[in-house]
């Protein structure tokens, strides 16, 4: 049992060694969607406190998520978030790919799919309730069709 | 003052039969153009087009999963082929986007399926064929 213990600190111990690379921190981003679109106060709180830390530049780390293997976790779900969807690089993208965007995240949050629900656990305040969602959902379809006369 | 002089009944025939022929025509083409209007008022509507190669290759590989009518809940949920010509113009794009992105980069049909039923894999040309025509349709509402 002892050694069991030992063996599992150990291990522990060893993997805190493994570099996480956790993704580079970038607080300003002159082309962020809230600092260039005319999001509503209440969307906008509402995107920084449940996705800004996967689908921005700006992520917050908590302590926890430097220590291995935790850190790996987090580092792959910035990554991946980053990658799909990243709201610091949002005034480059073309008029298609904000509708897209858009779109996705009408889909994804009408579903319940984001946040991650991991992510909600571990972040008070970042689960969305109905309401939240149906307003996220309501603005990015308005913002969506604002950029295209039908 | 000019007076048609109808030199004899057949004569008198014909023009009546044509001139009703025209007349029914007339209403045929004023319908047809009502239709028109009437279509224009649902957006997006004319401006999704389909060939039949197209068509071809959704109706085999895409099609089961992702119509209005699928058990596939999670499929439905993101694109029905049977509601494209209905979307307004922002979400038809964004959804060809989407349809774009996804073959290019080959995530549809998903991988988990395509082992199950390997024929639902697309070919490189039918990714082609796909890509090009949501990229051609999407330049041409957009202008992007
Ligand atoms: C803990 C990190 C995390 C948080 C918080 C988070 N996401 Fe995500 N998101 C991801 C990851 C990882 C992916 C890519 C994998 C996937 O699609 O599940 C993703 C994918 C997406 C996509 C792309 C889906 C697609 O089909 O391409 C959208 C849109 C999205 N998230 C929106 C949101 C929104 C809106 C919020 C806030 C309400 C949010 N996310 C919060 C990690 C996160
Ligand atoms: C076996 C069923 C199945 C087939 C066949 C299939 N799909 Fe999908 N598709 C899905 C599922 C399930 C999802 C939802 C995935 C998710 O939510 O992560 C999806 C999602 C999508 C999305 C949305 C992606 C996003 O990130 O929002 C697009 C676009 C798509 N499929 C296009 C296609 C095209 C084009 C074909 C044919 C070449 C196809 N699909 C064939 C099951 C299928």
């Amino acid at each position: 049992m002892n050694k069991i213990l030992v063996a599992l600190f150990a291990a522990f111990v060893i993997i805190q060694f493994i570099p996480a690379n956790l993704p580079v921190v970038v607080k300003k981003n002159k082309d962020d969607l809230i600092a260039t679109a005319n999001v509503p106060a209440d969307i906008a709180q509402k995107l920084k406190t449940s996705c800004y830390d996967c689908h921005s530049n700006e992520t917050n780390y908590p302590w926890y998520s430097y220590v291995a293997p935790v850190s790996f976790l987090v580092s792959r779900d910035t990554r991946e978030g980053r990658r799909k969807l990243n709201f610091s690089i949002w005034n480059n993208l073309s008029k298609v790919k904000k509708a897209k965007y858009l779109d996705n995240i009408n889909d994804e949050v009408t579903e319940g799919e984001m946040p991650m629900e991991i992510y909600t656990y571990l972040h008070s305040g970042s689960k969305l309730s109905e309401k939240d969602r149906e307003a996220i959902a309501a603005w990015a379809d308005n913002y969506a069709e604002s950029l295209f006369d039908d | 003052m000019y007076k048609i002089k109808i030199k004899n009944f057949n004569t008198m025939k014909k023009i009546i039969l044509l001139s009703a022929m025209l007349f029914t025509a007339a209403i045929f083409v004023s319908i047809s153009a009502t239709e028109d209007i009437v279509n224009n008022t649902i957006p997006g509507n004319e401006k999704y087009v389909v060939p039949e190669n197209v068509q071809a290759i959704i109706d085999n590989k895409c099609f089961d999963c992702h119509n209005t009518k699928s058990k596939n809940l999670k499929a439905k949920m993101k694109l029905k082929f049977d509601k494209m010509a209905h979307l307004k113009t922002h979400k038809l794009l964004g959804k060809l986007d989407n349809i774009a992105e996804t073959v290019t980069e080959g995530d549809m049909p998903p991988k988990k399926a395509i082992k199950k039923y390997p024929d639902l894999k697309l070919t490189a040309e039918e990714v082609k064929t796909l890509s090009d025509w949501s990229n051609g349709l999407i330049s041409k509402i957009a202008g992007e």
